[in-house]
């Protein structure tokens, strides 16, 4: 074998300025491939690291209440971060993340804006703020004068942004938008900061500190925004930090433990919500007979109906208004609502005798005015399960949508949701796989093409390699002959020129993947200015980005190696298959 | 988003204010509860709206649509025959289910009943028949007192009350209103951010009276925060009889719109 491959070798230096020739053609063919498969891992490297994590992080706990995405509020942060807390042990980093909608005026200019959240409470790790510092190359101002509160609330903003609106440092911007309990609100901000954006996406918000947004978007002291968890090993880890914290999050019925007066009577009850969709009024309309009022007002969106006994106790008569109290889970003070009862329930009536069921709009008013705290188990235990008619339609505490393997299904399922128009909020936990599917597709189907087109471009180059072969062996069949009758092997001379080729591809090749990396380091240096063209968020900083990875590298090299041998192999065998009398003979 | 818009400053306009008051200096609450008490028009009625909007570098654009309400249910169907771009565009709702309809691509889009209309102005609240009772509550000054006084607006003698909202769920935590103090027309309303600052004033300038009630037929309003922005509403040819159920369908609104 070693005798062979230092013939082969010999042999491949003897043709130098043929071996050559085909050699640069085999290099190109590979440096191609490699620049290729590096700048569009680095397409997806910049879509994952830069923008998708940063807009839903590895893994994302998001919110939609009375199903408007906007309303990215969930009234529970303890229940969210405890979930989290337990279920994310991988997680580097959870913070909220707040990116709000509204209008700005600048001086005498108006325009659309987003405002998004940076929080500027914890410390940053050394990664951390070089990533911030590559983002935010500033022209003027600090990153951290987003702290300073002494002239207004300080914002940061992309330097497009600020030429439009036609402000500078110091100047005062207006701002209008929608919180999330749809209350308008306004404010003025000062420009703090002017910088320089990382890609397109970022010249269009505008970045104000965490706590600043969260006042103005109307956020509670226990309301939380969207969460984004940053994993050590997100390729690893996302989609089953994902798959936990969906487990631990798993919602029970909304149940809210308070008193009633009507009359001038008083009774302890709970009061239950049901779901006000077509098919759950009609269940309901089917499942529980009334002993007073009117069944189709009672089944409706404005409906309240009371337990047979509980009805009796408060002495309430069919369009009796009550007034319900309840204490709240952190507001001291609770809630306080009234209800117009438009039905009692049958004495048989699946419904326990203390519950009051209120229609999902109204139930979940109340709810989410003053969070109840977890019913105690006494309660509970008398409350409707799964083997109760009822339990299907009852109010959960906010409901979880199913998790999901792609941003089509996300996307389905968010129609869906905002379709059934329910009344709560709706919990979704997402990994960055779901989230920016399309992005794995992105970059599959960039790696494909250009598969394609180096397979095209090698299937020229190999053509080349294949007639070289040809004329090799025609012009050595003497040669071959020679050596077949001093004893050389067939399979000798078939793995001599085998070996021939498979080295002249694979020095080729690293030649070619040396010639990858000085090309994207060249590449790399020069500055493309796409303005405001969507392109820019191939750029980062403005340069082009590539990423290559020692596993691609390795296989294509591999995969021009193998491809070669497999080339080599039919001529090389029909030069071992020569009679070793007629190779000698062999004259041109 | 633009003609959403205009929609819901129309619909704010017929929800809120279709009221009528007599009587002297009174308690606030009294005078929401009054004006609640005057403003459902308990019958079906269709009009014609005539929507005309102002914006800074703009120009005008006048938008014009048939309105359809049908009483037992509160649906309604709102047909635009003007400018050329919207003819044939319409909105539906009926119970808890509300279509956007877009003659160009002939599909009807579901919307969220309590949805921000394509995010825009348009809440679910101007949607809905929401007691103003419910949603407000009189201001106070520090030493408790309501603040109510009695004034002139031009020459006519007006109550001015101040209210804050009893609830999260509504667009302007405070607002303003000047009502008349011989019949309680509402004539001004000022609605302010939750940081108080002054984001719309509305001026309702022209009633007429259907079935005893009022219904404001010229309203102005003005955007306060993009300074420019405006918008009159001008309805007429108010018709009170019963309206046809098949008007009430998507087959209505998508032949009205061949």
């Amino acid at each position: 074998m070693q005798q062979v491959l230092r013939i082969s070798y010999r042999n491949l230096i003897r043709q130098k300025r043929r071996n050559i020739l085909l050699g640069i053609a085999i290099a190109f063919g590979a440096m191609v491939l490699i620049l290729a498969n590096s700048f569009s891992h680095g397409i997806s490297k910049v879509l994952f690291e830069r923008i998708v994590r940063y807009t839903s992080g590895h893994v994302s706990v998001s919110y939609m209440r009375n199903g408007q995405m906007m309303n990215q509020v969930f009234h529970d942060d303890a229940r969210i971060m405890e979930a989290i807390r337990k279920a994310a042990t991988e997680a580097v980093r959870s913070e909220e993340s707040i990116g709000m909608f509204g209008r700005a005026i600048g001086n005498g200019q108006a325009d659309n804006v987003i405002l998004v959240g940076v929080d500027m409470s914890g410390k940053l790790t050394e990664k951390e703020q070089k990533e911030y510092e590559s983002n935010f190359k500033l022209l003027y101002g600090s990153f951290n004068a987003l702290k300073d509160k002494s002239n207004g609330i300080p914002v940061l903003l992309a330097e497009q942004k600020a030429k439009y609106l036609k402000v500078k440092m110091g100047d005062a911007l207006r701002v209008r938008l929608t919180g999330v309990t749809n209350q308008m609100s306004s404010a003025q901000l000062v420009v703090a900061g002017i910088f320089k954006p990382a890609n397109v996406f970022m010249s269009f918000p505008i970045f104000l500190e965490l706590q600043d947004i969260r006042r103005l978007a109307g956020y509670g002291p226990h309301d939380i925004a969207a969460i984004q968890i940053t994993l050590n090993d997100p390729q690893h880890t996302a989609k089953k930090v994902a798959d936990r914290i969906h487990d631990a999050l798993k919602p029970g019925l909304a149940v809210i433990e308070g008193a009633a007066q009507c009359r001038g009577e008083r009774a302890d009850l709970v009061a239950l919500g049901f779901r006000t969709d077509s098919a759950s009024r009609a269940f309901l309309g089917v499942k529980v007979k009334l002993a007073a009022g009117d069944s189709a007002k009672t089944f409706s969106y404005e409906g309240v109906l009371i337990a047979y006994r509980l009805a009796a106790a408060l002495k309430v008569k069919a369009g009796d208004t009550l007034r319900f109290s309840w204490k709240g889970k952190y507001d001291t003070a609770g809630g306080t609502i009234k209800y117009v009862v438009t039905g009692i329930a049958d004495s048989g009536a699946p419904v326990p005798d203390d519950v009051l069921l209120v229609n999902e709009r109204d139930f979940y008013r109340a709810y989410y005015m003053s969070l109840p705290p977890a019913a105690r188990p006494e309660v509970m235990i008398s409350m409707p399960d799964s083997s109760n008619p009822i339990w299907s339609v009852l109010a959960p505490e906010y409901m979880l949508m199913k998790r999901c393997a792609t941003t089509q299904e996300v996307t389905k399922i968010m129609r869906e949701m905002g379709r059934a128009r329910f009344k709560g909020i709706m919990v979704s936990v997402q990994s960055m796989y779901e989230t920016a599917s399309a992005v794995l597709k992105l970059e599959f189907a960039l790696n494909l093409i250009t598969l394609i087109a180096g397979m095209v471009l090698f299937f020229i180059i190999l053509i080349g390699v294949i007639n070289t072969l040809r004329m090799t062996i025609r012009e050595r069949t003497r040669e071959i002959g020679t050596v077949r009758a001093i004893g050389m092997q067939k399979s000798d001379v078939r793995l001599m020129f085998i070996l021939e080729t498979a080295l002249l591809a694979l020095f080729a090749s690293l030649v070619g993947t040396g010639g990858a990396f000085a090309a994207m380091r060249v590449l790399s240096w020069v500055t493309i200015d796409t303005g405001d063209n969507p392109l820019g968020m191939l750029l980062v900083n403005s340069h082009l980005y590539f990423a290559p990875t020692v596993i691609a590298t390795v296989a294509y090299n591999a995969l021009i190696v193998v491809i070669a041998i497999g080339t080599a192999y039919f001529p090389a065998r029909r030069a071992s298959n020569l009679s070793a009398a007629n190779a000698m003979r062999h004259y041109e | 988003m633009r003609t959403r818009t205009i929609i819901a400053l129309f619909f704010s306009a017929i929800t809120v204010l279709s009221s009528g008051y007599a009587g002297d200096m009174p308690a606030i609450d009294s005078l929401l509860k009054k004006m609640e008490n005057n403003i459902s028009i308990s019958t079906d009625a269709r009009a014609k709206v005539m929507l005309t909007q102002q914006k800074p570098n703009q120009g005008v654009k006048n938008f014009e649509m048939m309105y359809y309400r049908r009483d037992k249910d509160n649906a309604f169907l709102i047909v635009f025959s003007a400018p050329e771009a919207e003819k044939g565009n319409g909105y539906l709702r009926i119970g808890d289910n509300f279509w956007m309809y877009r003659r160009n691509t002939r599909t009807f889009q579901h919307i969220n009943r309590d949805e921000s209309i394509g995010g825009s102005d348009a809440s679910g609240e101007d949607f809905e028949t929401r007691k103003l009772t419910e949603l407000y509550k009189p201001a106070a000054d520090s030493a408790g007192n309501e603040i109510i006084k009695e004034g002139k607006l031009g020459s006519i003698a007006v109550y001015r009350f101040e209210v804050r909202a009893k609830v999260s769920d509504v667009s302007y935590p405070y607002k303003i209103f000047w009502v008349r103090t011989d019949n309680g027309l509402l004539l001004k309303e000022q609605s302010f951010s939750s940081s108080k600052a002054l984001m719309s004033t509305a001026y309702y300038r022209k009633y007429t009276t259907v079935l005893g009630k009022f219904v404001p037929v010229l309203q102005l309003f003005i955007d306060e925060f993009e300074k420019g922005n405006k918008t009159t509403v001008e309805i007429s040819g108010i018709v009170t009889e019963k309206l046809d159920d098949r008007i009430f369908t998507k087959a209505y609104l998508e032949n009205l719109s061949k």
